[in-house]
């Protein structure tokens, strides 16, 4: 079998505050035979806040990286978080237009690569190396731990720019881990926005979002609440006690990146998938699942 | 995110197609669309809402029209940021944001949390690409007005 | 030859951008011009007088009218020529109108580009040579395709009128959409009640075949002289003998079949009949959900059948119809509502169709007319109609409005507070569409007597939220987001085509649109007819439309069979192909080549084969003539002479720039 070799761009957060989702999308993808090589000295894509000011600011600081990953050979890229992957896809598809192309060169002061493409890591493993391949390389099933898969706006919005799944129903995740053995929960908000960036600047609308996401997703009995965003997780996890006062209710779900709970299935250890960084405790989930292998025993 | 806007997202376009641009740009609503991209995936007449939104926004930023300062006080501070480190450093542009915001007691609860977890630097990440990036920004500033459109 | 040329103004639709004067100035030098004038209107009745008395005045013997498109206005003309005491096919026309005023709005240019067009015409005029029209028989017979409102309409108006008539239906009983109606409006007339009557004078009107369970299965022929090849499935159960007693769905084991009448509410049995007030009331065995025809054990029905109707052996039979015209009323269907992601149509049980909600509003439906959400069956305290789900909608292909989901939204919600007083019913429109005659008194009826809480503004998305639905949108009136509770959600899916609609019509050779809505001859004035001779419209097959207006159109096409039928022989056209016998080597290409199978093998002078065109089927395509290799084949009225003189005349003036 052929291994995947794919430039991979982390981007700030995944070296930051969410350095856990780096850390599993790493070790999964090692443990899928996927080899990712970091894109040299890659910079800020600038994500949201570019676009608050100019969309050919935006596209350079983008399109840089995908020079970077260019200049070492590679014509595919990979990165986990959606808002850098929008970032990456709409600058190469807006410099599709010459006279923006030239504006973005001159800012750039390079060339802008036109054939680097850039997708997501969740869209890599269900389409390129597919469900099956996946199941076949766990070593343990998820017993029934019921999840809610959350989406986020990003993955499959703009749907013609991002091209991955129907924007009002996606099913890649709950694909993937049905198939590994978990109940995936109906969940009706998948694709409904946690608010994003303004969690900084406009709390209060984060709170709200982002608890309606929480409560839908306690209400579907679900055990863990699933997601591919590091903004999300922020949102829905670190702010965990924000939201509880403010909707003044206790939510108790943990929130995995779905690279941490796709490792515990391929019989990665917790540690190394980053399962004790999170805010509210994965230890609950972490026990369950334990019992039920080790009962299978 | 409509539940906070000033101007419902139909009412900007009606604005728009009615060509009152000051009251276009002095909605705030502007400011708190976070991009989702919903309302243009649902429109039967294929606009771009978001896209319409977006381009006010940079459109209030230029001309100076703030309405929800803070929003774009975060923006500000994250690309300072970037250009000063080639990646952001998250607790150097948070506090420059709050002074520049006044929020001073905001979410300071959460810097504990992620001190705890070793999840907040610092120090910015040392990046040889930094210079380049400064330079995008550089040229960017010296863009004349009609190079822009 | 002594020509008159006429050049139209048509008001100011020619003349706003064609110099017409001058162009009539140019044409009198033509030669064999022998009248040239411009005026006004030429098919109105003093331009016609005008040309009529030209002819006269000026002995002329052939006419060039330069105005709209023949399409428009070959046939008034050419009357008009008959008229004058002329051959029919001495008349050319220019269309300085569609190709010329239309296209550009430069004078000059479009002068000089009529002046060419002029010129040509009258160049091949030179060539003409007049044309007798043959005749051939008609068979005053009249197939129907579809009996819905608008087919059982036609065929009672053809039946009425004398006409033998036959009807294919392709479902087991009459009445398409119309009988799954519970009311209509703006009446509120039981719709079954209404329609009962008309369906049982079909089925018992001594001029009127009906094949139910019946598809057509080939079309061959020419208006007048059609054979229709029609498929009855098998039903498995004898319908001479069956009378409709309903034992065997009673005792059928298989109760999980799709029930199409009821729209897939609920289930039905494998031998089922539709509804109690079916007509024809027969019983059909569903081969797909048969326990006999899947496993091979069963025959339940086949024991408790009074009358021993069931026939486990029967099969498809195909008849033939020789008829002299068709109308085909096919109908439509709703758009897939899986399609509506955002609505939750297709996965959230509680979200319906406006077809479904239809069947459950119905007392002879499959809640009994109860009001129950499908997902528990409670009664629903506060209902959410959508409307416009997938109609004016660019962004799913369908731009166009469907024309009635207005009407019948308020007519359900004004049902739904009959059946239940207490139940909230709220719409969320965006223009109320309701031209008819009481229509929008009816809608103000809705929101006023009956309460409806009208919301003008769009509904992004319907989520389940403990229990119920939450449908979130947006009033725009009041300019702010709405989030309603509701237990039942209908959409008002839009009408398409109906489902085989498009290989209907390759079979009939008819032209459709890219909705598959078959196409009119003539959008404002010839609405029942299509571009194929003896084939008629009638109903929303041609484009969404509501019950009066499918009625009409029935009977419209009615009429237009009866004046097709009204003389005893219909003439040809005799621009049609001609062999000439001594070019023709006899390799039959052309034979093989007509669509239309008019031409015949015959033994030439010198017992060689031979091709020969049947000129009363021949449609004048001209495909024979372009695939003779050795040039034997002729399409008259457009003879290779005649077309290479409208060459001549066209290119020589750029060989000549210094002749006009």
């Amino acid at each position: 079998m052929s291994e995947i070799e794919l430039a991979y761009y982390p981007g700030c957060s995944q070296v930051g505050t969410s350095v856990e989702y780096d850390m599993s999308t790493r070790a999964c993808c090692k443990a899928l035979g996927i080899r990712l090589f970091e894109t040299p000295d890659w910079t800020c894509c600038g994500a949201t806040p570019a676009h608050v000011v100019d969309h050919a600011l935006a596209a350079a600081l983008a399109g840089r990286n995908l020079a970077q990953a260019e200049s070492v050979g590679a014509r595919q890229l990979v990165t986990p978080c959606p808002s850098c992957l929008l970032a990456l896809r709409s600058a190469r598809s807006r410099c599709q237009n010459e006279a923006f192309k030239r504006r973005v060169e001159r800012l750039l002061g390079r060339p802008m690569p036109m054939e680097v493409e850039s997708r997501s890591v969740l869209q890599v493993l269900v389409e390129e190396l597919g469900i099956e391949r996946i199941v076949s390389s766990a070593t343990r099933r998820l017993e029934g731990l019921a999840i809610a898969p959350y989406y986020g706006c990003l993955l499959t919005r703009p749907p013609g720019l991002m091209a991955f799944e129907d924007p009002e129903n996606p099913t890649s995740m709950d694909r993937l881990f049905s198939a590994l053995g978990a109940r995936v929960a109906p969940f009706s908000l998948k694709t409904e926005c946690c608010g994003a960036a303004l969690a900084v600047p406009k709390q209060e609308a984060v709170l709200e979002l982002s608890g309606r996401i929480l409560e839908e997703a306690e209400a579907t009995g679900a055990e863990v609440l699933v997601v591919a965003c590091p903004l999300c997780q922020m949102n829905l996890d670190l702010r965990r006690e924000q939201i509880e006062r403010r909707l003044l209710r206790r939510f108790s779900i943990p929130v995995l990146y779905f690279t941490q709970l796709l490792g515990l299935a391929l019989g990665l250890d917790a540690e190394r998938l980053g399962l004790g960084l999170h805010n509210v405790s994965a230890l609950p989930t972490l026990t369950r699942l334990r019992q039920a292998w080790a009962t299978e025993k | 995110m409509q539940d906070f806007y000033d101007a419902p997202a139909h009412r900007l376009m009606r604005l728009v197609q009615l060509g009152r641009r000051a009251e276009a740009l002095a909605s705030s609503s502007l400011w708190l669309c976070a991009g989702c991209g919903q309302c243009s995936a649902r429109c039967p007449n294929e606009l771009d809402v978001a896209g319409v939104l977006e381009t006010l926004r940079q459109m209030a930023r230029r001309a100076g029209i703030l309405p929800q300062p803070n929003v774009e006080a975060f923006a500000r501070c994250f690309l300072n940021s970037v250009r000063a480190h080639g990646r952001v450093f998250e607790l150097g542009f948070l506090l420059r944001y709050k002074l520049a915001s006044g929020r001073l007691f905001e979410d300071l609860d959460l810097g504990p949390k992620l001190l705890k977890l070793g999840k907040l630097s610092l120090k910015p990440h040392s990046c040889r690409g930094q210079a380049e990036v400064e330079a995008i920004f550089q040229r960017f500033s010296n863009e004349g007005a009609h190079e822009r459109n | 030859m002594r020509i008159g040329v006429f050049v139209c103004h048509c008001g100011s639709n020619i003349a706003g951008t064609v110099d017409c004067p001058a162009v009539a100035a140019a044409a009198q030098r033509l030669p064999d011009v022998a009248f040239a004038q411009d005026t006004p209107y030429a098919c109105s009745e003093p331009g016609q007088r005008g040309i009529i008395q030209a002819v006269e005045e000026f002995g002329l013997d052939g006419v060039v009218v330069a105005s709209c498109s023949p399409r428009m206005h070959e046939a008034t003309f050419r009357r008009t020529m008959e008229r004058a005491g002329l051959n029919r096919y001495m008349f050319e026309m220019s269309n300085i109108r569609e190709h010329v005023s239309w296209v550009s709005k430069n004078k000059e240019l479009n002068t000089k580009k009529a002046i060419d067009l002029v010129r040509i015409a009258v160049e091949k005029l030179r060539y003409n040579r007049p044309l007798t029209s043959k005749s051939f028989a008609v068979n005053k017979r009249v197939l129907v395709i579809g009996a819905g409102v608008a087919g059982i309409q036609a065929a009672l108006d053809c039946a009425d009128g004398g006409l033998d008539t036959v009807v294919v239906e392709r479902s087991q009983s009459l009445g398409g959409k119309m009988a799954k109606l519970d009311k209509t409006f703006p009446t509120i007339d039981c719709s079954v009640c209404v329609l009962g009557p008309k369906m049982v004078d079909l089925t018992q009107h001594k001029n009127i075949k009906l094949y139910a369970m019946s598809e057509i299965e080939e079309v061959r022929g020419y208006v007048g002289n059609f054979e229709v090849v029609i498929r009855r499935k098998a039903a498995y159960v004898d319908w001479n003998i069956c009378n409709g007693c309903g034992l065997c769905s009673a005792k059928c084991p298989s109760r999980k079949s799709h029930d199409a009448f009821n729209e897939g509410v609920g289930h039905t049995t494998a031998i089922s009949i539709p509804s109690p007030q079916a007509i024809p009331k027969k019983a059909r065995i569903d081969p797909s959900t048969c326990l006999q025809f899947t496993k091979g054990r069963c025959r339940h029905c086949e024991k408790v059948c009074p009358v021993k109707a069931i026939n486990f052996d029967m099969q498809d039979e195909l008849f033939t119809e020789k008829v002299g015209a068709l109308i085909v009323a096919t109908g439509f269907d709703l758009l897939n509502v899986s399609q509506f992601g955002e609505y939750g149509g297709g996965r959230y049980p509680d979200v319906v169709t406006s077809l479904q909600y239809e069947r459950m509003l119905s007392a002879s439906g499959p809640t009994g007319g109860h009001l129950k959400c499908p997902s528990d069956g409670r009664e629903p305290k506060s209902v959410v109609f959508i409307s416009c789900v997938g109609s004016r909608d660019r962004s799913r292909g369908r731009p166009y409005c469907s024309g009635f989901c207005c009407m019948y939204t308020a007519k359900q919600a004004i049902l739904t507070k009959s059946h239940l007083p207490q139940c909230e019913t709220h719409v969320f429109y965006m223009d109320i569409r309701s031209p008819g005659k009481g229509y929008d008194e009816f809608v103000r009826r809705a929101q006023e007597e009956f309460r409806t809480n009208y919301v003008r503004g769009r509904v992004s998305a319907v989520r389940p939220k403990n229990g119920r639905l939450s449908v979130r949108g947006v009033d725009t009136l009041l300019g702010e987001q709405v989030e309603l509770e509701a237990d039942l959600v209908v959409l008002a899916v839009g009408a398409g085509a109906s489902d085989g609609a498009k290989e209907l019509a390759e079979k009939l050779r008819i032209s459709y649109d890219a909705y598959g809505f078959y196409m009119e001859s003539h959008p404002k004035l010839k609405p029942v007819e299509t571009n194929t001779a003896g084939v008629f419209l009638a109903g929303a097959c041609q484009g969404p439309k509501d019950i009066p207006s499918s009625v009409s159109m029935g009977s419209a096409a009615a009429g237009k069979v009866m004046a097709l039928f009204s003389k005893e022989r219909m003439e040809s056209d005799p621009q049609v192909a001609i062999v000439n016998p001594i070019r023709c080597v006899g390799c039959l290409k052309c034979l093989r080549t007509c669509p239309f199978g008019a031409i015949q093998e015959i033994v030439g002078r010198n017992g060689e084969p031979r091709a020969q065109v049947i000129e009363s089927i021949c449609q004048g395509c001209g495909i024979c003539s372009v695939t003779c290799t050795p040039r034997a084949i002729e399409l008259l009225h457009f003879t290779d002479n005649q077309l290479l003189a409208e060459v001549n005349a066209l290119c020589r003036t750029w060989i000549e720039p210094s002749s006009e």
